[in-house]
C-alpha cells in the first residue's frame, strides 16, 4: 500500500510537474533548437549605418560549446523572435566573400543558395537577400572560444530602423542540425551630416599713420586704423617734402592702406582722385589747372599720364608712392617685407624702390584723371588671401618758385574690390 | 533543460544622427556661384554710385530671375538678412548686362534687394555681369557690406534658389592730402650768384687803379624768383664812388662810356665799350628796365628801377656792369662806394 502511495505522489508530482512546466513555459520564449546554446559575447559591427550602403558587416560571437560546426547561418529579421520578416528594400546578405578568425579552419563560403534539407538557411519563399549562409566542405571539430565572420559587400535595407540578425551554429555542412544561435542587433538611421560655412571676409580701410616701416604694426586690424588726412606742410623750392613731415605744420604721418580677406581669387587695391573743376591734382580748391603750368594753383604730378618720376627740389610736383607692405599686423603667416614674403603686390608706378627695400628711389606718381588706377593686388600671389597686410602710402610735393601760394588739398578714394 | 532568454538582444548599435548646422532654402545640390565680385565705382559712404555685379555660372539651368541683396550681418544665404543703413537701391537702373542677359529690373525688388527678371531659359555657363546705376551706398564709413546672389527658375526670386553665394564691399576709403604754399620772393646779391640763389660769393669789388684813358669796370650779380602774380621790382640804392670830398659824378641820364671824364654808371647788359656784363639769365620773365637795358649805355640814379618781372616769374639772373672814368685832374685817392639792391614784390 505504501509502494502504490508513493507511485501516486510520484504521479501526482509528475503531473503538477507537468502542469507547471506547462503554465510556465508559455511564459517565457526560446529561439532556436530546444538543446541549442547561446552564442556568447556576440555583436555585428557594420562600417556605415546609411540606408542602401554597401557595408562590410563583421560578426563576432563565442561558441559557448565543443562540438562540429558545418555551417553558418545569418538571417537578418525586422525581430529577433518569432517568424522572420526580411527588413525588405535594398538589403542584400548573400553577396561577398567572407573571411574569418579563430575557427579551427578558417574555410567557411558562402553559398549563394543555402537550401539544405530543411531549407535552414534560406526562406521557403526562396527569397534569399536576408540570408548569409556560409558552410565548410566538411564539417570540423570547434571548442569555445571567441570567433569571427567578416562579410564584406553586404547592402543595408533602405528603411531607417533596428533589425536584427539570427546567427546560427549547425553541426553539418547543410544547415539541418543547429548547435549554438544568438541574435545580434544593428541600425539603420540618416548619416550625421556636418555643415559649417566660413562667410566670405573684407576688411579695408584707409588712415594716417605715423609708422614708417615695413614692421612695425600701424594697428592690430581695422579698428585701430583711424585718420582721414595727411598735411605735408608747407612747402619750399629749396626742398621735397616727404611724409611723414613733421616741420611747418606737418601733420607727422603717412597713409596706410589695410586689407584683410580671404577671397580665393584675390583682393584688387586701387584708387582714385576726387575731381575739382576737372582735375584730380593737389590744388587750391576751385582752381583751374592746365597739368603743367607752375602758376596755376595746381601741383602738376610728377610725370604725364600718371607715370611714376623722382620729384626734384624747386619743379613743381606731387604724387605718392608706397615703399613698402607692412606686414607687423599680419599673424596668420610668415609675413617679410624684406624677404618679399608677403601677398599683397605692389603695382608697377606704387613700388617705392627695387629689391623689397624700404624706400622711395624710384619716385612717385599721380594720376589726376579721376578713373581708378591699381596699385596693389593679391590676385597674382600663390596665396591670395591677405591678413591684415597694410600699404604704407608716402606722399611727397614740392613748389616751384612761381607756384601761387595758397592752400593745396586733394581728395582720394580708395577701393578694394575681392573676388571670391 | 529550460533556459530563459529576453526578448530582445542588443550587440552594437550604430546610430547616426543628422543635423544640419544652417538653416537655409536651399537645394541639396545647389552650387556656388564661383569669381563672385562686386565692384563700386566709388566707396565713399551714401553716394550714389555705380554697383557692377559679377559672377561665373557653372552649372545650366533654367533662369528666371537673379537676385542681389544687400546686408550688412552676412553673407549667407537662407539666413536672416539686416539691411546696411542707409542703402538705397531702390531706385538704380540697370546700365549694361553681359552673359547671362535678357534681364530687366522687377517691381519686386526693394532698397536692399535687386531682382533682375527675365522669362525662364537654359543657362549657358561663363562670367555674368551686370552695372547697376543710382545705387546709394551705406551711410556708415569703414563698414562692409555684403551682398548675397542668388539664381532662381521662377521670375520673382521665390522658391528655392538653384546657385548662389556672397561677396564683400567696403565703405571706407576716402582719404585727403594737404599742402600750403607760401608767398614766395626770392632773391641774391653777390659778386657772383647762382641763378636760383642756392649759393653766392663775394660782397666786395675792385675797380683797380683807376685811369683817365682807360674805363674801369666789373661786375656783380643778383637773382631773383617770385610767385607773387604781379612779379618784383628791384631797386638799386647807394651813392657815387666818393673819397672824402672827391665825387666822382654819377651818370644822372644814360651815357656812354668816355675816358678822361668823370663817369660812374651802371647797367644790365652785355657791353662792347667796355667789354663788360651780361644781358639777363634765366627762365623767368624778368628784364632790365628802361635806363639800365641798353648796351653801352650806362646811368646811375639811387632809387631807381633797375629790373623787374611783371608776373610770377622763375629765377632770371641779373648782371650789373659799372664803369667809372676819371678826368686827369681827379684828386688822388681810395674812392668807394656801398650799392644796395632791394627787390619788391606785392602779395
Amino acid at each position: 500500500m505504501l509502494y502504490r502511495l508513493k507511485q501516486q505522489i510520484s504521479s501526482i508530482w509528475l503531473m503538477v510537474s507537468i502542469l507547471v512546466l506547462s503554465i510556465v513555459l508559455p511564459l517565457f520564449s526560446f529561439t532556436g533548437n530546444a538543446g541549442a546554446a547561446q552564442l556568447t559575447t556576440r555583436s555585428v559591427t557594420i562600417t556605415t549605418s546609411k540606408p542602401s550602403a554597401t557595408a562590410t558587416y563583421t560578426y563576432a560571437f563565442t561558441l559557448p560549446t565543443t562540438g562540429n560546426v558545418g555551417s553558418v547561418s545569418f538571417q537578418a529579421c525586422t525581430t529577433p523572435l518569432g517568424t522572420c520578416i526580411s527588413p525588405g528594400g535594398t538589403i542584400n546578405m548573400n553577396a561577398g566573400t567572407s573571411t574569418q578568425t579563430g575557427w579551427s579552419s578558417n574555410n567557411f563560403s558562402r553559398d549563394s543558395v543555402g537550401t539544405g534539407a530543411s531549407g535552414n538557411c534560406q526562406s521557403n519563399s526562396g527569397s534569399n537577400t536576408n540570408y548569409l549562409c556560409i558552410k565548410r566542405t566538411t564539417a570540423a571539430s570547434e571548442t569555445a572560444g571567441a570567433r569571427t565572420v567578416v562579410a564584406p559587400s553586404q547592402v543595408n535595407p533602405t528603411a531607417n530602423g533596428s533589425y536584427f540578425i539570427r546567427i546560427t551554429t549547425y553541426s553539418d555542412t547543410a544547415w539541418v542540425t543547429a548547435v549554438d544561435s544568438g541574435v545580434v542587433a544593428y541600425s539603420i538611421t540618416n548619416q550625421l551630416t556636418i555643415n559649417a560655412r566660413i562667410q566670405e571676409v573684407l576688411n579695408f580701410c584707409v588712415g594716417a599713420t605715423a609708422v614708417d616701416d615695413a614692421t612695425t604694426s600701424p594697428g592690430s586690424d581695422c579698428s585701430a586704423i583711424s585718420g582721414s588726412t595727411v598735411d605735408i606742410g608747407v612747402l619750399d623750392a629749396g626742398l621735397v617734402n616727404t611724409s611723414p613731415v613733421s616741420a611747418n605744420g606737418g601733420s607727422s604721418t603717412n597713409g596706410v592702406a589695410m586689407v584683410r580677406t580671404n577671397a580665393q581669387s584675390g583682393v584688387v587695391v586701387s584708387y582714385f582722385t576726387e575731381q575739382n573743376t576737372s582735375s584730380g591734382l593737389l590744388k587750391v580748391a576751385g582752381a583751374t589747372c592746365s597739368g603743367t603750368s607752375t602758376t596755376d594753383q595746381c601741383i602738376n604730378a610728377p610725370a604725364l599720364a600718371g607715370a611714376q618720376a623722382v620729384i626734384n627740389a624747386g619743379t613743381e610736383a606731387f604724387g605718392f608712392t608706397i615703399p613698402g607692405v607692412n606686414c607687423g599686423s599680419v599673424t596668420s603667416y610668415t609675413c617679410t617685407f624684406s624677404s618679399g614674403t608677403y601677398n599683397l603686390q605692389r603695382a608697377s608706378g606704387y613700388i617705392g624702390a627695387a629689391a623689397n627695400a624700404y624706400a622711395v628711389t624710384n619716385g612717385y606718381a599721380w594720376d589726376a584723371t579721376g578713373n581708378p588706377v591699381t596699385i596693389a593686388s593679391s590676385t597674382g600671389s600663390t596665396v591670395k588671401a591677405v591678413d591684415d597686410e597694410a600699404l604704407i602710402l608716402k606722399y611727397a610735393a614740392t613748389q616751384s618758385i612761381t607756384t601761387p601760394q595758397g592752400s593745396y588739398t586733394v581728395t582720394q578714394t580708395f577701393i578694394a574690390t575681392a573676388t571670391y | 533543460m529550460l533556459k530563459l532568454k529576453p526578448v530582445l538582444y542588443v550587440g552594437i548599435l550604430y546610430i547616426g544622427l543628422s543635423v544640419f548646422g544652417f538653416i537655409n532654402g536651399s537645394k541639396a545640390n545647389a552650387a556656388f556661384l564661383q569669381q563672385r565680385t562686386i565692384k563700386v565705382a566709388t566707396s565713399v559712404a551714401s553716394a550714389n554710385t555705380t554697383h557692377t555685379l559679377s559672377f561665373n555660372v557653372t552649372t545650366t539651368n533654367i533662369i528666371g530671375s537673379v537676385q542681389f541683396e544687400y546686408c550688412e550681418n552676412d553673407p549667407i544665404v537662407g539666413s536672416s538678412c539686416v539691411a546696411p543703413i542707409g542703402l538705397n537701391s531702390g531706385s538704380a537702373s540697370l546700365v549694361s548686362q553681359t552673359g547671362e542677359t535678357g534681364f530687366s529690373i522687377s517691381v519686386n525688388s526693394t532698397a536692399n534687394k535687386i531682382i533682375l527678371t527675365r522669362t525662364p531659359i537654359p543657362t549657358t555657363p561663363g562670367l555674368a555681369e551686370y552695372v547697376l546705376s543710382g545705387i546709394i551706398n551705406p551711410s556708415v564709413m569703414n563698414r562692409t557690406t555684403y551682398v548675397r546672389m542668388t539664381t532662381y527658375t521662377s521670375t520673382d526670386a521665390s522658391g528655392t534658389y538653384v546657385d548662389g553665394g556672397g561677396a564683400a564691399f567696403s565703405t571706407s576709403g576716402n582719404f585727403g592730402a594737404a599742402a600750403y604754399v607760401p608767398p614766395v620772393l626770392s632773391f641774391c646779391v653777390a659778386v657772383t650768384v647762382s641763378t636760383n640763389c642756392t649759393s653766392y660769393s663775394g660782397t666786395l669789388g675792385s675797380f683797380g687803379e683807376l685811369s683817365n684813358v682807360q674805363t674801369r669796370s666789373l661786375t656783380t650779380e643778383m637773382a631773383a624768383g617770385t610767385n607773387d602774380p604781379t612779379g618784383y621790382r628791384i631797386y638799386v640804392i647807394g651813392n657815387t664812388m666818393t673819397s672824402g670830398n672827391s665825387i666822382i659824378e654819377p651818370l644822372s641820364s644814360q651815357f656812354p662810356s668816355v675816358a678822361g671824364i668823370n663817369q660812374f654808371g651802371i647797367n644790365l647788359r652785355k657791353n662792347n665799350n667796355p667789354s663788360v656784363g651780361e644781358n639777363v639769365q634765366g627762365s623767368g620773365v624778368g628784364n632790365a628796365l628802361s635806363g639800365y637795358d641798353t648796351p653801352d649805355q650806362y646811368r646811375f640814379v639811387s632809387g631807381e628801377a633797375v629790373a623787374e618781372a611783371t608776373s610770377a616769374s622763375d629765377y632770371n639772373k641779373y648782371t650789373v656792369s659799372y664803369i667809372v672814368n676819371v678826368t686827369p685832374q681827379t684828386r688822388a685817392g681810395v674812392y668807394v662806394t656801398t650799392v644796395s639792391y632791394m627787390a619788391i614784390a606785392q602779395f
